[in-house]
């Protein structure tokens, strides 16, 4: 196997554009033929075979190629490409992205037996996690228990200690009908803390054992930022069979005739006009409107001053960013992504990002 | 007459020209007025009234005078460290201009620009020698692409001569037919050092050498540089690419304010033809000392308005 | 594409958008398209606007600053950042004066283009990155090109502005990718993006957040790149982990980003690719020790290239010019 590349000593390029093949796919080649051209930044470059061979792409027509790495492979004979196009086809694909661990954090982790899956970080995995996660049985005699619950209300199991379960805890403040009991946090350094006079009990592992033992009602997922955790806890509940409890400001307008699935959070004047229909696990903070008949998905997340015509569909998963409107009949696929301020006229595609263009204020000194 | 855009209508008549006056008197009148205004100028600052430094044009104020008759709206000069008179051709507004000298707020850039930093529409100066001649290029190619119709007129001395870029714009201006006037005013003294000691060779080839006509005249009449400073910037507004007015002429006074070690003998000869005296003569004598006396009225006023400016 | 071809959209689409865009420097018409073929295409489309010119800088930047104060938008390109010493004249003198001295009543807004930079083996005069003589220029602005920040996004900017600009561009910039960040990544490094009002924005990367990093590491343009591979390393081998902090404009400073960066990790180095001393590092760490007095860890660590000429021998110049080396040997003293 003899492998093509390109002659260049340019060093202004480290990659050109593949512009054309001139022998195909699995052609027989002479020494010295051309086989393909490729442009870069300074120049067209003709590439010819090295040696004479049976071919085989390594790059399509209008790619760009690295002009260190070979475009194609020249063989002996047919069969001997065949057999490396085929073990090539085989090969298995690269391995899906695991878990971002740093080295480090690899080496511990085998140490230590920990699955660095099963940590569910969503970000860099560090010696530190994989250390916590050993450390995760902590005497349970340390941490504090639920609280017990006023008679005739529903008790409910924050998951989440951060800003987003203050939020929470300020909805049910006034509540005569729902309690917050007790909050669970992955993060360890959180455990034993109070917020707002609740205490942080433990990670989400005790969900369902606090559960089975009739610590609470119903859960609550009070995580604002991101959609992907959100509906990760959510399925967590669902497999220990815990429901989901919905939390609604007193301040909002909850509309006749509109269906809400469970665990909710409706922040402060928010609306939900007649005829809508929400799903379950949803955070809408401040001021959000769903104007008529509107159809909204799960587990999405908003900023506050969310506005949307009547009839918008929303998917699920779905991160809204501050102060957006949203014109009648539009539709917001799943797993979308919109930025602060944005004004959207047309659907968005599942899985797309709306990107806006305010980036800066300009500020300017006042001129006599 | 042009107004600056900080001060509107600063300009008087007795120093710019009365309606209706014959052409002869205008120009005396209006060269007067640059003499003037420069000797008010040097008594100023022998009084302590002024800050920094100024460069006279004494003597040289028929080239300022030729050359702007010819310029229209829309046409740009960009002048140099000795740029008074060419200002006051062009705009009228001593009290502007004053103003700027003498440091107050209401003068043409604020009295931060001072005497060699001047701007108002159409005009601009700077004091680095050399340099503007490429921005005065710039602005030629951007009437150019504008096609507009309009010069780009540049005032350099025999001093700049010695600036490399200079040659850099020469040479780019001819190659793209720029429409600019190059008008150099060789007054044989660059600073202190007399042109014989600065400049070798020929200094009308060393335009030529770039195949920029050059128009060379050796005169202090106002009447024959305003006919040659006419074809010239006519010749530029027809898209005959960049010429060079070349002027040799003679300067009165110091470099700026009292540094001058020329020879008295010289000097005096050339009092002799000086611009006022080369046109004054046509001018009959009670024509003279009335304008004279308007002038001399006009310019105390404008002397005593700025004086009490904040 | 190439940050070159980046560039060259870039440019072809300002003077597709505004008709005031001239493009002048030396060799940049077709088919050359200029040394680094950053405008190739463009004089073929935009013929009057799109000027090859002779050798003559001082000239370029005079013709300019004219096209400027008439109302035209000029990118003069500097074949070699060299040879902006041959119109320091015009940009101290002229260029940047003009709108403060007339007052306001005239703005000079020229951008000046200029390929920098060494690691080429170009020798002492086609390699230098010489933008520090021109930070604290008054009313001048300096930026630098970067694989972090969109070319289009920094023109946009540029062009909307009535102030000159100097954008230097290290040459060793000019073949790779733009890395901008997506999804608030950069490869695997966490980005954010830090813009006080009226500056260009500010990349900061890191593999973990800054509260739980132990050095801010202050770098622009070609070092950036270097830098960026040396956090990204240290932090997935070791754990040391590094703030990487990447602004466009380089003077002035929008110090804010640097300051939170800063006074989050305790610690501060700066990458340039200049020569030691009276350099951007030294001015960081002139302001940084002003501003976060007492709460720094240690001094700020100034990494810079050797002040002496940049030889054209591969091992001469890589001993002279600042390497990855250089960085992480700083990143590890300041951690």
């Amino acid at each position: 196997m003899n492998p093509v590349l390109v002659p260049t000593n340019d060093v202004n390029s480290e990659h050109g554009i593949l512009v054309m093949w001139f022998a195909e796919d699995g052609a027989e080649v002479a020494k010295d033929e051309l086989l393909a051209e490729v442009e870069t930044s300074k120049a067209v470059l003709e590439v010819v075979a090295p040696v004479a061979g049976v071919l085989l792409h390594a790059a399509a027509k209008g790619t760009e190629v690295s002009l260190t790495e070979p475009i194609a492979q020249l063989f002996a004979t047919p069969a001997e490409r065949d057999a490396y196009a085929a073990a090539r086809a085989a090969a298995p694909a690269a391995a899906p992205d695991g878990p971002r661990a740093t080295a480090k954090a690899v080496r511990r982790a085998v140490e230590l037996g920990v699955d660095l899956a099963s940590l569910r970080l969503d970000r860099l995995i560090t010696v530190k996690d994989v250390e916590a996660a050993v450390a995760v049985p902590a005497p349970a005699a340390d941490l504090p228990a639920p609280l017990p619950g006023a008679p005739g209300r529903q008790r409910i199991l924050i998951v989440g200690a951060a800003l987003g379960a203050t939020q929470v805890l300020d909805i049910l403040a006034g509540s005569t009908t729902q309690q917050a009991v007790a909050i669970v946090d992955d993060d360890a350094s959180r455990w034993g803390d109070l917020v707002h006079g609740v205490p942080v009990v433990g990670g989400a592992a005790l969900i369902s054992e606090l559960f089975t033992a009739g610590a609470f009602d119903a859960a609550i997922i009070a995580i604002g930022r991101s959609p992907a955790v959100r509906a990760r806890f959510r399925e967590l509940c669902a497999s220990a069979g815990v429901p989901l409890a919905n939390a609604i400001d007193p301040t909002a307008r909850i509309a006749t005739d509109v269906r809400l699935g469970q665990g909710n959070i409706i922040c402060a004047f928010c609306h939900v006009a007649t005829g809508v229909r929400m799903g379950d696990n949803n955070f809408f903070s401040a001021y959000n409107s769903f104007d008529h008949h509107s159809v909204i998905g799960s587990d999405n997340a908003s900023g506050p001053s969310v506005y949307t015509s009547g009839r918008v569909t929303i998917g699920s998963r779905i991160r809204f960013g501050t102060g957006i409107v949203i014109e009648p009949d539009v539709t917001v696929g799943d797993d979308a992504a919109i930025a602060s301020g944005a004004v959207l006229v047309t659907s968005v595609p599942p899985e797309h990002a709306v990107k806006t263009k305010i980036v800066t204020t300009t500020v300017v000194p006042l001129r006599r | 007459m042009r107004s600056t855009a900080l001060a509107p209508a600063r300009t008087d008549e007795r120093l710019t020209g009365l309606a209706g006056e014959p052409p002869g008197h205008r120009r005396y009148r209006r060269m007067r007025f640059i003499r003037r205004f420069e000797e008010t100028l040097l008594r100023l600052f022998e009084e302590g009234a002024l800050n920094g430094t100024t460069h006279a044009c004494i003597g040289q104020e028929a080239d300022a005078v030729a050359v702007t008759e010819h310029l229209a709206e829309g046409d740009h000069i960009f002048s140099n460290h000795r740029c008074h008179g060419h200002y006051l051709a062009h705009s009228g507004d001593a009290l502007g201009l004053l103003a700027e000298i003498m440091g107050k707020e209401a003068g043409v850039c604020r009295g931060v620009g001072g005497s060699q930093h001047i701007c108002a529409p159409g005009f601009k100066s700077n004091g680095v020698q050399g340099g503007i001649v490429p921005n005065a290029a710039g602005i030629a190619l951007a009437n150019q692409l504008a096609g507009n119709g309009a010069v780009s007129v540049v005032f350099i001395g025999d001093g700049t001569l010695g600036e490399g870029v200079v040659y850099e714009t020469l040479n780019m201006a001819a190659l793209w037919k720029l429409p600019l006037l190059v008008v150099c005013e060789d007054n044989r003294w660059a600073q202190s050092t007399p042109v014989a000691a600065n400049l070798a060779g020929d200094m009308a080839a060393r335009f030529a050498a770039f195949g920029v006509p050059v128009r060379e005249v050796g005169s202090t009449d106002v009447e024959e540089l305003s006919a040659i400073a006419g074809e010239e910037v006519g010749a530029v507004r027809a898209g005959r690419g960049p010429r060079v007015l070349l002027i040799h002429t003679y300067r009165l006074c110091h470099h700026s304010k009292s540094d001058d070690e020329r020879p008295e003998q010289e000097i005096a000869e050339r009092w002799l033809v000086e611009p006022l005296v080369v046109h004054g003569r046509r001018l009959d004598a009670a024509d003279r000392a009335r304008i004279d006396d308007e002038v001399e009225t006009a310019l105390a006023e404008v002397v005593a308005t700025a004086r009490a400016l904040p | 594409m190439i940050f070159a071809k980046e560039l060259g959209d870039t440019l072809r689409g300002a003077l597709d958008g505004d008709r005031r865009v001239v493009l002048l420097g030396e060799d940049i018409a077709d088919p050359y398209g200029g040394a680094f073929k950053v405008t190739r295409g463009l004089s073929t489309a935009f013929p009057q606007r799109v000027r090859t010119t002779p050798i003559s800088e001082g000239a370029i930047a005079g013709i300019s600053a004219g096209l400027a104060l008439a109302g035209y938008r000029p990118i003069a390109e500097v074949m070699f950042g060299d040879f902006l010493t041959l119109m320091f004249d015009q940009v101290v003198n002229h260029i940047t004066k003009y709108q403060a001295m007339y007052a306001g009543q005239a703005t000079c807004p020229v951008i000046v283009r200029a390929a920098t930079g060494g690691h080429r083996g170009y020798g002492p005069t086609h390699s230098q990155s010489l933008e520090k003589h021109f930070l604290g220029v008054p009313h001048l602005r300096v930026v630098a090109a970067s694989l972090y920040h969109d070319p289009r996004v920094v023109f946009a900017d540029f062009l909307g502005r009535d102030e000159p600009v100097l954008y230097v561009e290290h040459k060793l910039l000019y073949p790779q990718h733009l890395t901008l960040p997506v999804h608030g990544m950069v490869g695997d490094l966490i980005a954010t993006s830090d813009c006080s009002p009226g500056m260009l924005p500010t990349i900061r990367l890191s593999a973990v957040p800054a509260a739980e990093c132990a050095v801010s590491v202050l770098a622009y343009g070609y070092p950036a790149l270097l830098a960026a591979k040396v956090v990204e390393r240290l932090a997935m081998q070791e754990e040391i982990f590094a703030e990487l902090v990447v602004p466009a404009q380089i003077a002035p400073m929008d110090w804010a980003p640097v300051l939170s960066s800063a006074a989050a990790t305790g610690s501060v180095v700066t990458v340039e690719e200049g020569a030691d001393g009276w350099s951007w590092g030294s001015e960081a760490a002139s302001v940084l020790s002003r501003r976060l007095f007492g709460k720094l860890r240690r001094p700020v660590d100034v990494v810079a290239s050797a002040p002496t000429v940049i030889p054209s021998s591969k091992t001469k110049e890589a001993a002279v010019l600042v390497g990855g080396a250089q960085i992480e040997a700083a990143i590890r003293r300041a951690c």
